[in-house]
């Protein structure tokens, strides 16, 4: 494991990779800082820019915006009270309490080496988890696949922040949208509706970015082209003693809860960021100081928020399993580079793997060094009127799609993509569902029927090997698992609180 | 049930549901669907659509039996801008091969930053689109070599 983070190292820092690392984080917290502009629509949006490049640069700089946004949301959080990320809603919290008793500096400082440490754990825990599981899953066959699929679906439609009807739907929507084009097994085109462009089926980037870009301008726009703006001032960016000893035991205990919820499918770092909230406030001697500018408050769900960030990345490289929407993009963007991710990509293209971990810990420190000398611009970019920034966005998606296939018909999907998604979220659906759904769909189907063949025609593939029907049996657990139902509580308590707080 | 209820939401939602997976399953339904042991073109997507169908209606019961519920007047207030977003962003697609990204963009950000609030009077709108659509241009086109059609197909060598 060393020799491949030393060798890894010596990948990451060459110049072109640190390059774009140091892009990658940058507008991680660029569209982090920004609200309304989430990193599942900014990675579709530049997925198409990166096909000319090196692969193992393309996915350094893709996850560099994925854990750069969860580091830039906690500005806008503490600075606003409006969270810049979904990971970063418990922190407007204390966070923004913090900031109203002339404590922003603090929070800022806290937040940022809460996440540093915790992507440096995270950067390790890959390296270590990574390399076991993918020695285990490289017997895994068609029958473990599909198993884990099948677990990843039901967790991510009973993590999601809707009704449970609404995000089952949903999933079928997703597997519906996937199966649009020729079938895998016999080569028939099916669910086109005689549309010749369909019959290669739907990309995954105007479905993306019409379903989270253009319907989240909709909805931003719904509020009207401005929105509110910094009455705080920063203060020192040097927290007290004090502070720094409450903070510590919530940072290690942040880290260590966040990577283990980003390796569950569904997870990530919204859900890692609610959960180390509660448990905060549930170990700490002065509960009543949460929600009045607790340093624990704004400590551990940062620090969780990055570490599932880190974590989540474990069962795409190792299994090829996107674990959230961004990671199913994230699956696009290999794919989209002719590469697998999963048990063999550490195999054959050891170079890459060691070299996008390690560029992790580079990008942790890079973030840290960027991101607090350069709160100043980012507080200027909070000014930056939306009325000016909403056409920009719709223009760079349109492009962007247009880019890809050179099609005005993938145009016409990303408009519909996003009524669709604008109508979806207005009527209260989960969209997360629908896209990993979406991704896993043609594989689902796909490793389904080769199971079946492999049990000629009868179950006895599922039945007879031990650890598809482990992982078989823990989905059917989770359907009737009371614990799912506390964690969804628990989520349900930290969004109202959150919406208390605004 | 009362007409006070039908107007809810999700009375709709859950109808919207209905329709989508009933039309779903309706058309793998010309497909073969086989059994489980032996599925077919059609197999899961007519199986998804009985699961949407199945979902919309607990949405739908649900939400007749339920209390405090946001009608469906309230959740889709404030859609009124989107149309205007959408339908320039159609007649982009219509006119972009025919007239050029150079033109088309030009008109579709005009459009949007007028109705952004700058109005049409204003020579702002215009500048602003002006500068962005060049932008884009030189980034996408120039920079990356996307293949966007600058100038108007009038069969000339660009």
């Amino acid at each position: 494991m060393l020799d491949g983070m030393l060798a890894g190292a010596v990948i990451a820092l060459q110049p072109t990779n640190l390059l774009f690392c140091l892009i990658g984080v940058f507008v991680g917290t660029l569209i982090g800082v920004l609200p309304g502009i989430g990193p599942v629509a900014t990675i579709s949006l530049l997925l198409p820019l990166t096909i000319g490049l090196d692969p193992t640069a393309a996915i350094i700089m893709i996850a560099g915006i994925y854990y750069g946004a969860a580091y830039g949301g906690s500005t806008t959080s503490i600075l606003v009270n409006v969270p810049g990320e979904a990971s970063t809603v418990v922190t407007c919290i204390d966070g923004h309490q913090m900031a109203r008793q002339g404590r922003a500096g603090s929070a800022l400082a806290l937040a940022a080496v809460g996440s540093f440490l915790a992507g440096t754990l995270g950067t390790v825990g890959i390296a270590t988890v990574s390399d076991v599981v993918m020695r285990y899953a490289i017997r895994f066959g068609p029958p473990e696949y599909f198993a884990m699929m099948l677990l990843g679906i039901v967790l991510v439609v009973f993590l999601s922040s809707g009704s449970i009807p609404k995000a089952l739907a949903m999933v079928a929507l997703g597997l519906f949208f996937s199966q649009v084009g020729q079938d895998i097994v016999t080569g028939e085109t099916r669910y086109t509706a005689d549309i010749f462009e369909l019959s290669n089926g739907i990309d995954l980037i105007p479905l993306a970015m019409g379903l989270f870009g253009i319907s989240e301008v909709l909805l931003n726009l719904e509020h009207g082209a401005e929105r509110s703006t910094i009455a705080e001032k920063v203060g020192s960016l040097m927290p007290s003693a004090q502070e720094w000893r409450e903070a510590a035991a919530p940072m290690a205990r942040g880290s260590l809860l966040g990577f283990l919820l980003g390796l569950i499918p569904g997870g990530g770092p919204a859900l890692a960021s609610f959960a180390s909230y509660a448990l905060e406030r549930r170990v700490s001697r002065t509960p009543e100081q949460f929600g009045k500018g607790a340093v624990a408050g704004v400590a551990g769900p940062e620090a969780a928020n990055n570490a599932a960030a880190s974590g989540s990345f474990i069962p795409l490289l190792t299994l090829g399993l996107p674990s959230n929407a961004v990671m199913g993009l994230m699956l696009g963007a290999f794919i989209m580079h002719g590469l697998t991710p999963g048990p063999l990509l550490i195999q054959n293209h050891p170079g890459m793997f060691w070299g996008i971990v390690a560029s992790m810990y580079v990008g942790n420190v890079l973030l840290l060094i960027l991101n607090l000398p350069l709160i100043g611009l980012w507080v200027q970019l909070l000014r930056v009127p939306y009325r000016l920034l909403f056409p920009i966005i719709l223009l760079l998606t349109i492009v962007g799609t247009y880019s890809v296939n050179h099609s005005v018909f993938d145009v016409y999907l990303l408009i519909f993509f996003g009524a669709l998604g604008y109508v979806l979220r207005k009527w209260a659906f989960d969209l997360a569902p629908l896209v990993l759904a979406f991704v896993l769909g043609s594989q689902l189907e796909q490793t389904f029927r080769q199971s079946l063949m492999m049990g000629r025609g009868s179950f006895d593939a599922f039945l007879q090997r031990p650890t598809a029907l482990v992982i078989l049996a823990a989905a059917a657990v989770m359907l009737i698992s009371p614990v799912l139902g506390l964690v969804r509580r628990s989520r349900t308590l930290a969004v109202k609180a959150a919406s208390d707080a605004d | 049930v009362t007409a006070a209820r039908l107007v809810r939401r999700d009375v709709w939602t859950g109808a919207f549901l209905v329709a989508v997976g009933g039309a779903i399953a309706a058309s793998a339904a010309a497909h073969q669907i086989g059994s489980l042991a032996r599925p077919g073109s059609g197999f899961l997507g007519f199986h998804v659509g009985l699961v949407i169908v199945v979902m919309g209606a607990c949405v739908l019961i649900g939400a007749l039996r339920g209390s405090d519920m946001p009608s469906l007047a309230q959740s889709l207030a404030g859609m009124r801008r989107a149309p205007a977003m959408l339908v320039p962003m159609l007649v982009f697609c219509l006119v972009l091969e025919r007239i050029g990204f150079l033109l088309a963009g030009f008109a579709l950000m005009w459009w949007l930053f007028a109705v952004a609030g700058g109005g049409f009077r204003s020579p702002r709108p215009a500048l602003y689109s002006l500068l962005t659509t060049a932008a884009t241009w030189l980034l996408f086109d120039r920079l990356l070599g996307s293949g966007l059609p600058g100038l108007p197909s009038l069969g000339l060598p660009f």
